[in-house]
């Protein structure tokens, strides 16, 4: 970016494998996300393969990568950093679409022009002596442009993401908020006139003074919550001028997910891994025999109930006969490994 | 004759009387001003609803006229008519005036004020309206008003201008640097520190720019350093270590966007392919190097030659010129008596007649 004078993080939000349509729209809704510094409109083949993306990635300046896939168990996404970079797997255990926090609010505000800029990052719980979480924190404080304090303009920080660990339960939970700005200490009336650009009806008044002096001071959540004040260094939009009280309001818009840490590999979707939720050594055979394929769709129903991953203490090829009756590697589909994550 | 004995009121009474009579042969819809009771409604600010209702009313009322004023036994005159609307309007201001007293004791209680008549009260008690409005204005507006508040309506308009000009303009906070304010950006104006939980990370911001370090290494040295880093971790005590060590360490820093050499074999790669780049373009340079001052040698030989022409020619035709010009010179000329005898005379040192001792 010319003003920071550092490169300007790009992104390809994919999809692996055939998805189905509540996922392909989880995709649609983080590639919004990342706007303005992503593929919005980026066309993936079933033939392309991540290496095809990584050679692209390179001429065209994209720095990370956020990849979608789907098991059985759970869909899980992927964060890594293009071409040599980490990788981080979460599992998505909850997710919901931004059409339906739409549906769910009452006025959802979501106008394209917040999605101009880049959104701020704020994470919370993430404990920095433990290794995983500082990565984490640092990949996601990279994936948008650093921000130059002196110069950059408050009114275009309009969105903002939010990351919160909960320690006993090792889930994250992923928001995403729009900003916006109201001043304070005016009635209802006059603040929605120096907002909008609506001008007020007053056909029913028959004074002037009575629109000044009408509603009362504003919904009943403005008299508390001290803590949303701020007092603004920057013009913020219509009706907050700089150097007075306002207060912080956020607008849920875009996707909400439930994430858990599971895996961290050194290299694209390659290479050792680091750190697994649920101990490397149990999840070492599983490593090794990774493909880099296209996922399809287990038509197969080999388990009736979902497994955990930590039950592994037998060989995974002994579970298999047991289960299927055949040797691994001899069926219809070349799954040697049944209860392995399908990961590439 | 006897003098007419003038009773003023008879005059008066019969005249009376007289006009009574004329205006009773005006029917009443045109003598007499509209009924007020019917009010003059604001047809613009109605609803469809309200509209639809209001004329449904008037025609009703409309036909409801016209059979009263057809029926014989309802018949008014003009006058009866004037008389009874008198009555009303009578009976109307007496309850105004009542209305009117009972609101102006109230407004005295509260303010301390006399309420002497009808009239003039009503006027008072507005004008106080308007003053308290005033009063509470201000107040609003001196709470708000800080120095240097700029007016609204220029602040929209020099936003709305902001908003057409390309983004490469100066930025508010430069304009207010220029104007003299203590502007530092996003950082808050006052001193007020939000409580941030220890636990909150926020993006990266940059707060001074600071030159990048140049301590970039040789690629030489960085394979020296990864091949070294390679053994390490085939060395089996501390290899685990120092391999999930420089494992996490680097994935952090790729995380941050830092380069970070650590694969030998991409960095032989990368260095192969430096030499292979530096070899070619030396190449070339001594190719170029080369040809230039072949060229430059060409050039000096080709000046040369033209040169040498160019005096040759020169030359040649200096000496066709010399012939023709003695061609053309008649010889005969040179040799006059005159001349010859100028040339002979004795002691001239010019033309030899030959020597002394000759044979002629």
């Amino acid at each position: 970016s010319h003003e920071t004078g550092e490169k300007i993080p790009r992104s390809f939000v994919i999809g692996r494998g055939k998805l189905p349509v509540l996922l392909r729209n989880l995709e649609q809704d983080l590639r919004k996300l990342m706007l303005p510094h992503t593929a919005l409109h980026l066309k993936e083949s079933g033939k392309n393969t991540l290496k095809d993306f990584v050679h692209v990635a390179g001429p065209l300046g994209v720095s990370h990568f956020v990849i979608l896939s789907n098991t059985k168990n759970a869909p899980y996404m992927k964060v890594a950093r293009s071409p040599h970079g980490p990788t981080m797997t979460f599992k998505v255990h909850d997710f919901c679409l931004a059409a339906d926090v739409a549906r769910a609010l009452l006025r959802y505000r979501a106008p394209p022009s917040i999605f101009k800029n880049p959104p701020l990052v704020v994470l919370n719980g993430f404990n920095p002596a433990e290794a995983h979480l500082k990565l984490v924190t640092i990949m996601f404080q990279n994936i948008f442009p650093v921000i130059d304090v002196k110069k950059v303009k408050l009114s275009l920080c309009q969105r903002v993401l939010l990351l919160n660990y909960d320690k006993d339960t090792k889930v994250i939970d992923f928001r995403h908020y729009a900003i916006s700005a109201q001043p304070v200490g005016v009635s209802r009336g006059i603040r929605k006139l120096v907002q909008r650009t609506k001008i007020p009806d007053l056909r029913t008044l028959n004074d002037v003074s009575e629109f000044v002096t009408k509603s009362g001071y504003g919904s009943e959540s403005e008299a508390e919550n001290e803590s949303s004040r701020v007092t603004l260094p920057q013009d913020y939009g219509r009706g907050n001028p700089a150097s007075q009280q306002s207060a912080v309001k956020l607008h849920e818009i875009g996707p909400r997910m439930t994430l858990q840490l599971v895996k961290v590999e050194e290299g694209l979707c390659s290479g050792a891994v680091m750190f697994h939720e649920y101990g490397i050594e149990e999840n070492k055979k599983k490593n090794k025999k990774k493909k880099e394929e296209p996922v399809d769709d287990m038509d197969v129903d080999m388990d009736g109930e979902e497994q955990h991953e930590e039950e592994e203490e037998d060989d995974d090829a002994d579970y298999y006969r047991q289960e299927v009756g055949e040797e691994p590697g001899e069926g219809k589909r070349n799954f040697t490994l049944l209860r392995q994550v399908p990961c590439f | 004759m006897g003098c007419l004995a003038i009773d003023l009121a008879e005059i008066v009474c019969a005249n009376s009387r007289y006009f009574d009579e004329l205006v009773d042969l005006i029917p009443p819809k045109f003598y007499l001003p509209a009924d007020d009771n019917v009010e003059k409604q604001w047809v613009f600010g109605m609803t469809k609803r309200e509209k639809r209702e209001a004329r449904r009313l008037t025609k009703e009322h409309s036909k409801k006229a016209r059979r009263d004023r057809l029926d014989p036994e309802k018949f008014v005159t003009t006058l009866q008519v004037l008389q009874q609307r008198n009555e009303v309007a009578e009976a109307h201001a007496e309850k105004e005036e009542e209305d009117e007293e009972a609101k102006a004791e109230e407004n005295g209680k509260g303010d301390a004020e006399q309420a002497p008549v009808a009239g003039t009260e009503r006027v008072k008690s507005s004008q106080e309206l308007r003053e308290r409005l005033h009063k509470r204005i201000e107040a609003i507006r001196a709470e708000r008003r800080i120095n240097k508040a700029r007016d609204w309506q220029e602040r929209t308009k020099d936003a709305s201008k902001k908003r057409k000009k390309s983004e490469n303009k100066t930025t508010q906070a430069n304009k207010r640097q220029k104007q003299g304010h203590k502007e530092t950006g996003i950082v808050p104006v006052s001193s007020e520190k939000v409580p941030v939980a220890s636990d909150m990370e926020f993006g990266r911001v940059k707060i001074d720019s600071q030159k990048r370090t140049l301590n970039r290494k040789s690629k030489e040295k960085l394979l020296e350093q990864a091949t070294k880093l390679q053994k390490d971790i085939q060395d089996t005590e501390k290899g685990k270590d120092v391999a999930s060590k420089h494992s996490w360490d680097a994935a952090l820093s790729r995380a941050s966007g830092q380069k970070v050499f650590d694969n030998p074999k991409l960095l032989k790669q990368s260095l192969k392919r430096e030499h292979q780049r530096r070899e070619k373009s030396a190449k070339k340079w001594q190719d170029r190097h080369d040809s230039e001052a072949q060229r430059a040698q060409e050039k000096q030989q080709t000046r040369a030659s033209h040169i040498k022409e160019r005096i040759d020619a020169r030359k040649q035709r200096l000496i066709a010129k010399v012939c023709k010009l003695v061609t053309l010179i008649d010889l005969t000329l040179l040799f006059t008596p005159q001349r010859e005898k100028k040339l002979m005379r004795p002691g001239f040192e010019g033309r030899k007649a030959g020597f002394l001792n000759e044979a002629k």
